[in-house]
């Protein structure tokens, strides 16, 4: 009786997750390291849009891991307004972002970093499109979820904690957390406490993660 | 094989009046002069031809030509205004061809233009109905013209100027036929200095045919080599520059339209229709287009021009109607538009392939067709110093660690610093206030620091990571205090800070933010 009910769950579970999805066939998924359990696809899925939400200006680093994972080696679009910082290559590197392969973006008005953005998530030939933005209106995040759906890329929306919520595939909050402190001192591998806030048909969850091998891994294993 | 040139000389008789009445017709029947002045007395410049009709020259006292025509209406000439007028109407120009250069405006107000009309007739059904379209378009806007053609802008200006009947406004020299059409013009149209040409006249030699018949030898020893020359010239054997040397552009159209075009929406039909020629050219020869420029001429005679780059080479009409529309809407069409020209004077091997394969097979690609369009996209509507990656440049002074480079293609050759980095760099390293306690040197990591009113206290350091100047890149060996301790620190809140202590003062800096 009782596997009788699980099958049934399962089998209706599938169906409503089918209908939420429309007809097409599902996305491709990722694997990012520890998170995936939390996961309903196992991992994170491409074509879709992901949003960021840094606490306290931390956590661009954990940005830039996803956007290493999930570019698979191809071209990236990292854009940005201009006059806030400017990601610096040479540190990049340990998230697999080669020189190479990211073409950062500036634009003088916010408007402009949604255009580009749009116009990256519709071109097949990127791996990722990464953008800082102030807000992320649902609107705009609609359009944006729509595009990357269409040109098969992920995107990845770096946000403040204050900005709206919605529109995103999954939504995570990344706090500063202290380094994985090596047994000879200094500073240890990065690592933030990273919350994921919402996720369709998933659970939220939190961690304490550290960039550890290409991968996120706990940070006090 | 080199085709004979073909060139056109124009010239404009009352450019110095036709400036001032072209924006009022009904007064270009009353006469105009312009005034200048002349050894301390006012004198004509320029007249009209109502002004030459009441007797009024160049060169009159303004006192005299008021008494023969008391009518008179008086301008002060302003030669810096005349020749910006007649540079923009050699721009104007080039909606027959992208060679036009002005080449003379004197006092008297006859001003005259150079077009390199080489291989650009056909365009316009012929060379009569494309001299013909030059008066009728010069006069649309105001302006009196004659026009010749020739092989040689020597034979075209004499033409222009001498060989024009009364009666008619264009003359063609036929190719090779300038020595014998010429002959019988004056000694006047050899564009001589007038005491040589006085003294031709003293010696009976009235036409160019008399001094054609000349051996040269005596010519020059008599005259200098000035007269040959210019008799060569006139025959296209001496070359005679007329345009700054500007490399022949074989991708060009044009299209006129009978009637002014005001929106955005004909234009960018019209458009289409002239790309996908220069597509099937570019094609056809292997090539892709670098850069193109689109000029809109207006009714008006002023010109609106536009300029797309591309960040590789490409010859997809779709993705060059794109790029240009994004500029398109900026445009002003004012009074209407009669005719666009677009050229690409950049092109890049392209090899056949690169088009008309699927999309999917080209998404498999890195620099897709996709790619490049997008960044082509981005760069038209942003800049494009706006769309770059970071190529290493093989500093370890991190703000010299980076360079910007193109977005696509091979990056300079370089090395990335494999020590630890920051994620962001500022701009600029930014002073930051730090606390120590007493007991400990000033070379150790402060216990806080504060940077923009926020105090941060450290909770870790690792350092120090000493950067000093680049002394073989100066001229003299720099101090030695010129280098920076940097520091990663941590502070309490799990922030991760890039400082560093520079050597000269002592003081601390934050320089960037660690993942």
């Amino acid at each position: 009786m009782a596997t009788t009910n699980t099958a049934t769950i399962a089998r209706l579970r599938d169906q409503i997750w089918a209908l939420e999805q429309g007809s097409e066939a599902p996305p491709p998924v990722l694997s990012i390291g520890e998170p995936d359990a939390a996961l309903p696809w196992g991992g994170l899925p491409l074509a879709r849009l992901h949003q960021i939400a840094l606490s306290d200006g931390a956590g661009l680093g954990f940005a830039a891991g996803l956007l290493g994972i999930l570019g698979r080696g191809r071209p990236v679009l990292w854009c940005k307004r201009r006059g806030s910082a400017m990601p610096f290559l040479p540190g990049l590197a340990p998230f697999g972002l080669t020189p190479d392969r990211v073409i950062t973006v500036e634009t003088e008005r916010a408007i402009e970093i949604l255009w580009a953005m749009e116009e990256g998530l519709r071109c097949p030939s990127l791996g990722a499109v990464l953008g800082e933005i102030d807000d992320l209106p649902t609107q705009a995040a609609r359009r944006l979820q729509l595009a990357a759906e269409t040109g098969g890329v992920v995107g990845l929306m770096v946000t403040p904690a204050r900005a709206a919520t919605g529109g995103a595939t999954t939504r995570w909050r990344v706090t500063a957390a202290p380094s994985v402190v090596p047994p000879w001192g200094g500073l240890g591998a990065p690592a933030w406490d990273v919350a994921l806030e919402r996720c369709r048909n998933g659970l939220p969850r939190s961690w304490t993660l550290a960039w550890r091998d290409g991968r996120f891994a706990l940070a006090a294993p | 094989m080199e085709t004979a040139k073909r060139i056109v000389s124009l010239w404009l008789p009352d450019f110095g009046t036709d400036r001032l009445t072209r924006r009022n017709p009904d007064q270009c029947d009353r006469p105009l002069a312009t005034i200048i002045k002349h050894h301390g007395a006012l004198a004509v410049a320029a007249t009209n031809e109502a002004a030459r009709e009441a007797g009024v020259h160049h060169g009159q006292a303004l006192a005299d030509a008021r008494s023969l025509c008391p009518a008179i209406k008086t301008v002060g000439a302003d030669p810096a205004a005349e020749m910006e007028t007649l540079t923009q109407i050699a721009r104007w120009c080039t909606q027959w061809s992208p060679w036009t250069s002005v080449e003379s405006l004197s006092v008297d107000g006859r001003a005259g233009l150079w077009i390199d009309a080489t291989g650009c007739a056909h365009l316009f059904g012929g060379e009569q109905a494309m001299l013909d379209n030059m008066i009728a378009r010069l006069a649309a806007v105001g302006f009196t013209a004659r026009a010749a053609i020739a092989d040689s802008p020597a034979a075209a200006w004499a033409m222009a100027h001498f060989g024009i009947d009364e009666d008619k406004t264009t003359a063609i020299v036929p190719e090779g036929a300038a020595r014998q059409w010429l002959a019988g013009l004056p000694v006047m149209a050899l564009r001589l200095p007038p005491p040589m040409i006085e003294t031709l006249r003293r010696l009976g030699l009235r036409r160019i045919g008399d001094l054609a018949a000349l051996p040269r030898a005596p010519l020059a020893a008599r005259f200098g080599s000035h007269l040959p020359q210019r008799l060569d010239q006139l025959i296209g054997e001496a070359p005679e520059p007329i345009c700054p040397d500007r490399p022949v552009i074989p991708y060009q159209a044009r299209m006129a339209f009978p009637e002014p075009i005001a929106t955005t929406e004909g234009v960018k039909l019209a458009l289409t229709r002239l790309i996908e020629p220069l597509c099937r050219a570019l094609e056809r020869d292997r090539k892709g287009a670098r850069r193109l420029d689109l000029t809109l001429y207006r009714v008006d005679g002023t010109l609106a021009e536009i300029t797309v780059g591309t960040a590789a080479p490409t010859r997809a009409p779709k993705h060059l109607n794109r790029l240009f529309a994004e500029k398109l809407g900026e445009i002003d069409a004012g009074f209407g538009i009669e005719a666009i020209v677009l050229v690409i004077p950049i092109v890049d091997p392209l090899a056949a392939y690169q088009i008309d394969l699927p999309e999917e097979r080209l998404s498999s690609g890195m620099a897709g067709a996709e790619l490049t369009q997008l960044v082509d996209r981005l760069s038209q509507r942003l800049g494009s110093d706006s769309v770059i990656r970071q190529a290493p440049r093989g500093s370890h002074i991190p703000e010299r660690a980076i360079q910007g480079a193109a977005p696509l293609g091979r990056l300079p050759a370089g090395t990335t610093d494999p020590r630890a980095r920051p994620v962001t760099l500022m701009r600029r390293p930014e002073p930051v206030q730090t606390v120590s306690p007493p007991d400990v040197t000033p070379e150790a990591p402060p216990t806080a620091f504060r940077w923009r009113g926020e105090t941060h206290r450290v909770a870790r350091a690792e350092g120090p990571e000493r950067i000093v100047a680049e002394w073989w890149h100066a001229a003299t060996p720099p101090p030695p205090t010129a280098f920076r301790d940097y520091w990663r620190i941590e502070d309490a809140q799990g922030l991760r800070w890039w400082l560093f202590r520079d050597g000269a003062g002592g003081r601390w800096f934050l320089h960037g933010m660690l993942a």
